[in-house]
Order: structure tokens, then sequence, then C-alpha cells
């Protein structure tokens, strides 16, 4: 059952509730905060995203880490208020400036504390702005995409035209990033039985969007799910490959995903609190899942772990002051 | 010709902003910036600004943009979320 070509003019996010029956589950199974596991036998790409080259699996705040955090030490100087912002970026129209606080970028930089929407939201901005041209030290092979400009991420993400990335090539994907809210407006604030369809029926108008398509029709849909307020996953829905895939960085169970996956549209119920590992960093590998599989890395091709959890914070933090990835 | 020059005087028109346990109603014009909307809440409410994100169908609405910059319309429906932490 192929996605129309405009899946918006009647039930948008129905349709991937009747995908479900062909749709394959992925568990993230990494006990120990490895890579991540996912798909049996049913990543899409076909080997195309893997040929991003050696770090491919990395998330790229571990590289700008790595090459040092300029911004992060000047802003860390200032020694502003909480509330003072320090990364804005439109959304839509010009004046829509989303911003973040001293307040809310702190928790990337104190391990230990967990994320908050406003972190998280933000750095999906970041994701869907340059359509995923990464803009740091080695991109692994997009010239297409002009490198991007700071700040301007709203812009850029309404050129991504459906059709741009054919599955053969090793273009990231065309994406579509939604806010966390998504998930809880639509089970209810997180109720297992609960199905909104209603409330979020409008949230894929492109006049909501901000996008000059419905952003259905776009090849990677990404949710980051906030779990009972106290856990970050991240789900990917590739409508056209008719797959869905969830993250979980603590594991979770097969049943559950099954069940979050089959319908996309539920709560996910499972408390991995007492998982027994970092259970602070859930939010940064989230935003580290959805940054890698924007740039088209296949979830098997991920190569990060706890350990890298310091650098990719700092990373994250970076980027965001930055306006880019 | 004459609706044009109404319009482009000031619209008024009715939103609501909704939580989970309720909805209030506004009144406002087209050019009205939203953080004078989202002060009124956050003090109807009796909580401090930057309590709620205000988002209008999956966009977050930021404090400087106008009404009609983020094409509100009569009937709009406005929803308050407050802060989502996980680890």
């Amino acid at each position: 059952m192929p996605i129309a070509a405009d899946p918006c003019t009647d039930t948008p996010l129905s349709s991937s509730r009747s995908l479900g029956a062909a749709i394959s589950a992925g568990v993230g199974a990494g006990n120990d905060g490895s890579a991540l596991a996912a798909t049996p036998g049913s990543t899409a790409r076909g080997g195309g995203g893997s040929g991003s080259g050696a770090d491919g699996g990395v998330p790229s705040a571990l590289q700008v880490a790595a090459a040092g955090t300029p911004r992060l030490a000047a802003l860390q100087a200032q020694r502003l208020r909480p509330e003072a912002v320090v990364a804005r970026t439109p959304l839509g129209p010009a004046t829509n400036l989303q911003d973040l606080t001293n307040r809310d970028l702190g928790r990337l930089l104190r391990s230990g504390t967990w994320l908050n929407d406003e972190v998280i939201n933000y750095y999906m901005l970041l994701i869907r702005a340059p359509a995923a041209a990464p803009s740091t030290a080695q991109p692994p092979s997009t010239p297409q995409q002009p490198p991007p400009q700071l700040r301007t991420p709203a812009a850029a993400a309404a050129s991504c035209p459906a059709a741009a990335s054919s599955p053969a090539s090793p273009v990231p994907p065309c994406l579509y990033v939604f806010s966390s809210f998504f998930w809880s407006k639509l089970t209810g604030g997180g109720a297992r039985g609960r199905f909104e369809y209603g409330e979020v029926q409008r949230w894929t108008l492109p006049r909501r969007s901000y996008t000059p398509d419905c952003v259905l029709g776009r090849e990677l849909l990404l949710f980051p799910i906030n779990h009972g307020n106290a856990h970050w996953c991240l789900a990917a829905v590739w409508p056209r490959r008719r797959l869905l895939q969830y993250f979980d960085s603590l594991g979770g169970s097969r049943a559950t995903s099954d069940w979050v996956l089959g319908t996309l549209l539920r709560w996910l119920l499972r408390d991995a609190e007492d998982k027994g590992l970092d259970g602070s960093s859930c939010g940064v590998f989230a935003c580290a899942f959805a940054e890698l599989l924007a740039r088209g890395v296949p979830a098997e091709g991920f190569r990060f772990s706890q350990a890298d959890m310091p650098s990719i914070r700092r990373g994250m933090a970076e980027q965001i002051l930055r306006g880019s990835l | 010709m004459a609706d044009v020059k109404a319009e482009a005087k000031a619209e008024v028109i009715n939103i609501t902003i909704k939580t989970s346990d309720g909805e209030v109603a506004f009144k406002i014009k087209k050019s009205t910036k939203m953080s004078k909307v989202f002060a009124a809440y956050a003090q109807k409410k009796g909580v401090p600004e930057g309590h709620y994100r205000f988002v209008l169908d999956g966009a977050r609405i930021g404090n400087d943009v106008t009404a009609a910059e983020i094409g509100l319309e009569d009937g709009d429906s406005i929803d308050a979320y407050v802060e989502q932490l996980g680890g």
C-alpha cells in the first residue's frame, strides 16, 4: 500500500496505522548503552546510508567536542543568568523565534542531569534545519546542499522536495521532526488506552508545519518521545519503506515496542529507569540517534556508547550555540 | 475592497488556550504580540511566565510573534504544555 503522493489530503496520520501490519519493529537493545540494534532485516537503506564513511556511526557532537568548543567556553565565562537566552532560531515566520535559555542549555553541561523538552526540541530544530547536511569537520558527501547558515533552519527545512532523495542515493533522507509534544498530545498525556487523533490532525498541515509540502510525504519522520516525564526515546517512521523504528537507550521490551510501533500512536508505558545504566542521558541518546538517522546512518552503524555521553553533551551544547550541527 | 480595509485595521479573533484540564478563551487582535496573551494566561493560572510552552498545531509559538504572523484565525486553539523531563 504505497503512501499517496499527498497524504495530507485525507487522513494524515492514520496512514501509519494502516501500515501497521507491514511494519517491522526495531527495538533498541543496548544494555550497556552502546550501539543500538534495530529492525531485523528491514533496514531499507540497503547499505546506502552506511556509505557515510568511517565516522558514519558516530554522532557529530563527538567530533565537535573533539575539535573544541569555543562558543561554549565563551558562554560559560560570561556567567549569564539562568533565564538569559543563549540560542535563538526562527521557526516558520522570521519573527517566530524559538529561544533556549542558559538554564536549559545547562542541563546538557551537567552530567547526570536529565534533559528537558526545550533542549530536545531545540536540537531537533537543528536536525531538521539544513536538511541534515552536516556542517562538521568531514561531512560524508552532500555537496548539493549549501553549508547551513547560522540560524536559518526553518527556511532551509522548507526546501525539502519530497523526491530529493532516491533510495539508492547517499543523500541524507528528506525528513521532518515532530516536537516532543506530539506523542503526549496523541496519547492524551501518555495514557495507554487513549488515541486522540483529532488532537494532532492538524499538525501535518503545511501551513502548520511551515513547510511547502506535507511532511508525511517525506522519507523519514522523527518523533522524540517523552516517557512518563522520566525518559526520552526516539521513534523513526519511514512511511514509504513501511518501516518504523523505536530507539530506547535503556532497552525496553519487545512487546511494548511492537505495540508502540504497530500503532505508532500509543504511548510507551514502560519505566526503564531501573534498568541500571546512566538513567540520565536518554535525552542525549535520543538526540544522537536522531542526528545520525538524519544523516542517513542506518541504525546498525551507530557507534557510540555510554562513555561518550559527557563529550556528546558538550558537543551538542556547542552545536546549539553555533546554530548548526 | 471594503473588506480588505476592515481587515487591515484590526481584526479581532477569538482563540482558546488549552491544557489537559480545561481551556481559557481570549479575544485578541491579530496584531497582538503573543507574549501578551501568554502573560495573561500565566497570570490567570497563577504561574510564572515561562512555565508553559505554547504550541499551535505542533509549532512552538515564540513570544515576539503576532497572532497574524503565525496565521492564527478565529476559533483556533493553542496548546499549553508544561516541561517534559527525562533521563
